[in-house]
């Protein structure tokens, strides 16, 4: 049964005045004096008054004190009691203070435990972020530094296609030097050709003279010969003329000899013998220098004779040598047309050297267009990724304070003691 | 004024007077004479007349010289010899008193009786006598 305190109050005030009227009743047949009798009504009224209060009073004390500690234990953050007041009859307004207070806890606790739920959830997500964020930086660091290698490859393969090409073009201008070469001694060889037949032309000429040359000679031996011949008869001769002024210088010495012993009778002819005796040894001298002269003469004829013999195998020797010329000469020819054919091919070749040389030039001018191309290319996925780097940052140092956020939340929701305790 | 036939004897020059010289007779047959010394070369025949021929080079000493072809008849009334010489020469005038002086050793070593210059040689005048006395059989 529900009964206001008021109510309450109200009852007690008439029950000490009802005690009061049946005391006054009661008393006279008590035995009690006069004079005592209203002393004890009172005395008894004041005591059934005040029974009556400290029980009321106890028990509402009691049910206030416990939901001040009910309400003092919400204040520290805990929710794990509910409030149960001593069961009785009279329920009153304490009671129904004390159910608010538990439907308040009850509602904080569910709030309490769903803000720690979340806030658990939330710094969890917010350290998986974190994580994933750290992961994705350290991911985004990597593919810039992929990245700049990247473009560091894109620089040296530029630097190098610049190489390439250089190259190329001086290997194209090698190529032209090489056909302007090879051009040139196509002419040379032209020029060979010409000279190597001129030679061989004089080399038969040459030989013509040569033979006319050794015939030549051979008349001039045959020539010598007879001469050699000649001048033995003129020796011989000489000789003769010899003996013969010996014979005379003898005829004179001895006619000079007769003469000196027919005394004065032979003096004129001791000096026409002596005259005679001097043209003998004059004759002599003559001869003699005759012989020694067509000694001379043979001594040279006969180094003639060698000299010739000598000329004549030389010149065999040179008409073999020359002989040799005219076949090397025609080998020259033929070398220098085989030459001048191998300098044309060489200049076609080269030729088409140069036009490859030029098409592989526009070739790595286009590689190196492109590779400029991703040069900037990887140059602005770098800055994006730098980018996409920062914000990842950005977003893990977000996460971070998100979780030290749930954190905070969570400490502070701690606090609150969510289990009930059953008594 | 003399003549000399002039004679050549190894390097020397030597002289005979022209008056004592038969003739001179080119490249005679020489017949060998057996037993005969050494400085003769055997006999020669002269228009009927046998000659002993005198090796004169080897017999004055000049040794290993030439001979020539010529050989020198003396004559009869000096000594029935012929001497063979290194060569014959031309015969010269030389009058006797241009003949230079001798010393005796160098004259009797020479066979020389006297001497005189030509054409800047020294020429010896054989001394024939003495020759044919240092001819001893």
């Amino acid at each position: 049964m529900r009964v206001c305190i008021s109510h309450k109050f109200i009852m007690g005030f008439i029950l000490v005045v009802g005690s009061i009227v049946l005391f006054g009743l009661l008393v006279p047949h008590l035995g009690i004096p006069e004079e005592a009798r209203q002393l004890f009504t009172i005395a008894c009224a004041l005591l059934i008054g005040l029974l009556l209060g400290w029980f009321f009073s106890k028990a509402f004390t009691a049910n206030i004190r416990t939901i001040t500690n009910a309400a003092e234990n919400l204040s520290r953050g805990d929710l794990s009691n509910d409030i149960s007041l001593r069961p009785t009859r009279l329920v009153d307004e304490t009671h129904d203070l004390a159910a608010s207070l538990n439907g308040v806890t009850a509602s904080l606790r569910e709030l309490v435990g769903y803000i720690r739920a979340s806030s658990v959830k939330v710094t969890e997500a917010a350290r998986a972020l974190s994580v994933t964020s750290t992961q994705v930086t350290a991911s985004a660091h990597e593919v810039g530094r992929a990245i700049d290698q990247i473009s560091r490859g894109a620089e040296t393969q530029s630097r190098m296609v610049e190489e390439s090409s250089r190259t190329t073009k001086e290997m194209a201008s090698s190529i032209d030097l090489v056909a302007g070469s090879a051009k040139k001694v196509a002419a040379s060889a032209d020029d060979s050709v010409l000279t190597a037949q001129k030679g061989g032309e004089t080399v038969r000429t040459t030989l013509q003279l040569m033979k006319q040359v050794l015939d030549e000679v051979d008349r001039i031996g045959q020539k010598m010969l007879s001469f050699g011949m000649q001048v033995q008869k003129i020796g011989k001769i000489v000789e003769v003329i010899t003996g013969i002024a010996q014979k005379t210088n003898l005829l004179a010495l001895n006619a000079t000899i007769e003469a000196a012993r027919a005394g004065e009778a032979g003096r004129g002819f001791a000096v026409v013998a002596e005259e005679i005796s001097k043209l003998a040894d004059s004759t002599g001298l003559s001869a003699g220098e005759i012989t020694e002269l067509v000694e001379l003469i043979r001594e040279e004829n006969r180094n003639v004779q060698g000299a010739m013999n000598e000329t004549m195998l030389r010149i065999d020797a040179g008409r073999r040598a020359i002989d040799s010329t005219g076949e090397a000469f025609e080998e020259i020819v033929g070398n220098a047309l085989d030459t001048q054919g191998k300098a044309v091919r060489i200049s076609e070749l080269a030729q088409e050297q140069t036009r490859g040389a030029a098409s592989m030039v526009s070739i790595i001018d286009e590689i190196s267009r492109v590779v400029t191309e991703n040069a900037a290319a990887t140059e602005e996925v770098s800055a994006a990724t730098d980018e996409q780097s920062m914000s990842m940052e950005e977003l893990a140092r977000s996460a971070q304070e998100l979780a030290g956020l749930a954190e905070e939340l969570l400490d502070r929701v701690s606090r609150f003691r969510l289990e009930v305790q059953q008594r | 004024m003399d003549h000399f036939l002039l004679l050549g004897l190894g390097e020397a020059t030597y002289a005979i007077e022209v008056g004592k010289i038969k003739e001179i007779v080119e490249s005679p047959t020489v017949h060998f004479v057996p037993r005969a010394p050494a400085c003769f070369v055997g006999a020669i025949n002269v228009h009927g007349t046998v000659f002993p021929v005198l090796d004169l080079p080897v017999h004055l000493g000049y040794t290993g010289s030439a001979r020539d072809h010529r050989i020198v008849v003396l004559a009869p009334e000096v000594c029935t010899l012929a001497l063979t010489v290194s060569r014959v020469g031309r015969i010269v005038p030389c009058d006797p008193e241009r003949f230079l002086p001798t010393l005796e050793q160098r004259a009797v070593d020479s066979f020389g009786r006297a001497q005189f210059e030509r054409a800047g040689e020294l020429v010896y005048v054989l001394d024939l006598p003495r020759l044919i006395s240092s001819l001893t059989f």
